[in-house]
């Protein structure tokens, strides 16, 4: 089966004044289309920049990762913004709401900086608040809602666009247990429903186990995978 | 276009996590509005009073001076026609113009200097409209004052003539119709003693007031009969000047070119006649009132900046309040060219409502302080309001097809018209609490709106805000996402 992700030698430094800082040292990776894989690792072993240059956020220091074979930082910066636009999607740990929007308005926001009409981008983002059991809060702003409410508006942005990648950033990580399952139950649920790879960031043991595959990552580099 | 506006309009209405930001930028908006409507009131009262003043220039005086480069001339009745056939011109007027010392009878000493005209009435009326400035008069040498002065002192003084004088001249020195007045000369040879030189004294009766409204003219003037004039000097049909009115004031050069080439004077006069068009007597004027219009435009300009600078700062703090918002929309795919142009339309709206409103703000305080009293009593105007009231009540009931911007444009145009009508002049006296129509009887401040200015101040205020939009929106467009997201 062809691999729709493949991470080649990637490494990220930073640099603080004169020194710099390695976070990444070469990591390889190989995910297929419709995985869900867990990264687990511990905290500033450069997890966050992994899913940061697997969004095309950020640029490598060396090395490169192929999306279906093709060079993704060999694009320019107006082709990798349409690139996260139309094949990412992001989920945060704290929801990244913007906080003057409404959540219909929130999610809709990605449809129309894919230059959709209004009109198109308000109904597919009504769809999917639905679709993730939100369809009474669709004019509450981020502020009047819950955790797990936030956090499910959050996943419904990061689909709006159909995107084949999903990248969670711990997104239950400041979550309770029983929200967090319910959030979990919602992202399997949309992994079996729409064929979408999901690479999540997490601390938590029970998504870890659940994924199909786990990447362990230690001092920048992949340690182990099941 | 349409995410980068529909962030923007939202982050100016905000008021959710910083109260502070929304009213800042409504005081944004407030800025430019003032500044816009400053410039405009400004510089219209002030065209509006240096065009007010011109206007009364050009309703008394002469549009064009002739006169020869030696003080008299002769011959001049033909000069006259040949310049009254020149194209433009109204008419022509011969005068004598000196000036003399003013002795009131009863009075031990001169009292003042003014300059006499010595004019024929027909022509003057015709070139200055003289007669319209003087009550009751009709001729020089034949007036009922005449007569009493002559039964007053007949026999001790002889009475040369008759005097219109300057009406503020007569007040200063205290005469009014009837008196006498004795004009005095510079000095001429004296015939009895070859020589030595005397003064010529004349004896002339105040036949009338002159009060064209111009301070300067009312305080400096006193006008005589032009043959009378002849005969005091001894210069027996010859004069000094010749006055011209145009059709039109602003072809003044074109014409005085003209005079200049067809009008000759009799050689050993110096033949080419000199001219001088209203704009070049009046040019100190003109040129100081030109030099405080940009003066005062640069103290408001001044204005203007602060409300951009204002923009600026409002502009920088929401791109740092709005940082993490910044990371989550390039994450969402929004290019740099997106952020920057949310941040500009910031700028272009707060510019866009601050040129409208203050545009409307300086042209409604134009409008009251020139507006000319109206044919109904002016809370009549209110009555228009109405018409968006009766509207709305009929769309209630019948619905109308008319929406909501509909209605807010038939409101705007409403309440525009009702404020027109119901705008009053502001006098210049009632605020001042003294009399300024003395001086240049203007009373009202005269208030000329020049559209022209007024869309380039438009422009002008909008390009300044975009400009101070630039730096904050680069800024924001600038941030590297990844770190944006960190931003607490």
């Amino acid at each position: 089966m062809n691999n729709l992700i493949r991470v080649v030698d990637l490494c990220k430094s930073y640099y603080d004044g004169f020194t710099e800082l390695p976070v990444l040292k070469g990591v390889d990776l190989k995910v297929k289309k419709a995985e869900v894989i867990a990264v687990v690792g511990a905290s500033g072993v450069g997890k966050s920049t992994l899913l940061h240059l697997l969004g095309g956020l950020d640029r490598p220091t060396e090395g490169t990762i192929f999306y279906d074979g093709e060079d993704l930082f060999a694009l320019k910066d107006q082709e990798l913004d349409r690139f996260r636009n139309e094949e990412i999607g992001f989920v945060f740990q704290f929801h990244h709401l913007l906080p003057e929007f409404t959540a219909l308005e929130n999610v809709a926001m990605a449809g129309l900086i894919a230059r959709q009409t209004s009109g198109v981008a308000h109904n597919r983002a009504k769809e999917l608040l639905e679709y993730v059991g939100l369809g009474e809060r669709l004019e509450h702003r981020p502020s009047e809602l819950s955790g797990g409410e936030r956090q499910r508006v959050a996943i419904a942005r990061a689909l709006v666009n159909q995107p084949k990648v999903v990248l969670a950033d711990e997104p239950t990580g400041n979550l309770d247990q029983k929200t967090s399952d319910a959030v979990h139950d919602l992202l399997w649920t949309l992994n079996d429903q729409f064929d979408q790879t999901f690479i999540i960031v997490t601390h938590n043991q029970t998504l870890a186990q659940r994924a199909d595959r786990l990447v362990q990552l230690v001092d920048g580099q992949v340690y182990a995978q099941r | 276009m349409k995410y980068e506006w529909f962030i923007a309009s939202r982050y100016l209405k905000s008021r959710r996590k910083q109260a502070f930001i929304s009213i800042i930028s409504i005081i944004s908006v407030g800025g430019v509005t003032l500044g816009i409507a400053a410039v405009i009131i400004v510089v219209s009262a002030l065209e509006g009073f240096s065009n007010g003043l011109k206007e009364k220039f050009l309703a008394n005086e002469a549009h064009i001076i002739v006169r020869s480069a030696y003080n008299y001339f002769p011959n001049y009745h033909g000069k006259i026609e040949q310049i009254e056939r020149i194209e433009g011109v109204v008419a022509a007027s011969p005068l004598i113009l000196s000036q003399l010392a003013l002795q009131p009878q009863g009075s031990e000493s001169i009292e003042a200097t003014i300059y006499i005209k010595g004019i024929d009435l027909q022509a003057e009326d015709q070139v200055t409209g003289f007669s319209n400035f003087v009550r009751n008069f009709t001729e020089f040498n034949q007036s009922p004052f005449i007569d009493e002065a002559h039964r007053r002192i007949a026999g001790s003084e002889t009475i040369t003539g008759g005097i219109v004088l300057g009406y503020h001249i007569a007040r200063k020195i205290g005469v009014v119709p009837g008196d006498v007045l004795r004009l005095i000369s510079k000095m001429v040879p004296n015939p009895a003693n070859p020589g030595s030189f005397m003064p010529l004294m004349r004896n002339f009766v105040v036949v009338g007031l002159y009060q064209s409204g111009l301070y300067i003219h009312d305080n400096a003037f006193g006008f005589i009969d032009l043959r009378t004039a002849q005969k005091l000097y001894q210069k027996p049909d010859e004069i000094n000047l010749i006055e011209v009115r145009l059709v039109d004031a602003d072809m003044a050069p074109t014409v005085s070119n003209k005079i200049k080439q067809e009008v000759r004077f009799d050689p050993g006069l110096g033949a080419i006649p000199i001219t001088m068009t209203w704009m070049e007597s009046r040019a100190d004027f003109f040129d100081a009132f030109e030099l405080e219009k940009i003066v005062t435009m640069i103290v408001v300009a001044l204005i203007i900046l602060v409300a951009v600078f204002n923009i600026a700062s409002t502009l920088i703090m929401m791109v740092m309040e709005k940082t993490q918002d910044i990371g989550i929309l390039r994450a969402m795919g929004a290019s740099k060219q997106g952020i920057r142009n949310i941040f500009i339309l910031q700028g272009g709206i707060i510019g866009v409502l601050g040129s409208i409103l203050g545009t409307a703000l300086g042209v409604y305080v134009c409008w009251r302080l020139e507006f000319q009293v109206g044919l109904f009593p002016r809370w009549y105007g209110l009555l228009i309001l109405l018409v968006p009231v009766i509207l709305q009540v009929c769309q209630r009931v019948w619905s109308l097809p008319i929406n909501a911007t509909g209605f807010l444009l038939i409101w705007c145009i409403a309440a525009g018209l009702a404020l027109y009508f119901v705008a009053q002049p502001i006098y210049l006296d009632n605020i001042l609490g003294k009399n300024l129509s003395g001086v240049y009887q203007l009373n009202r401040l005269p208030v000329k709106i020049s559209w022209g200015f007024v869309v380039l101040m438009n422009l002008l205020s909008m390009a300044t805000c975009w400009l101070a939009a630039l730096y904050p929106a680069r800024k924001a467009s600038h941030l590297n996402p990844v770190e944006a997201l960190r931003h607490e």
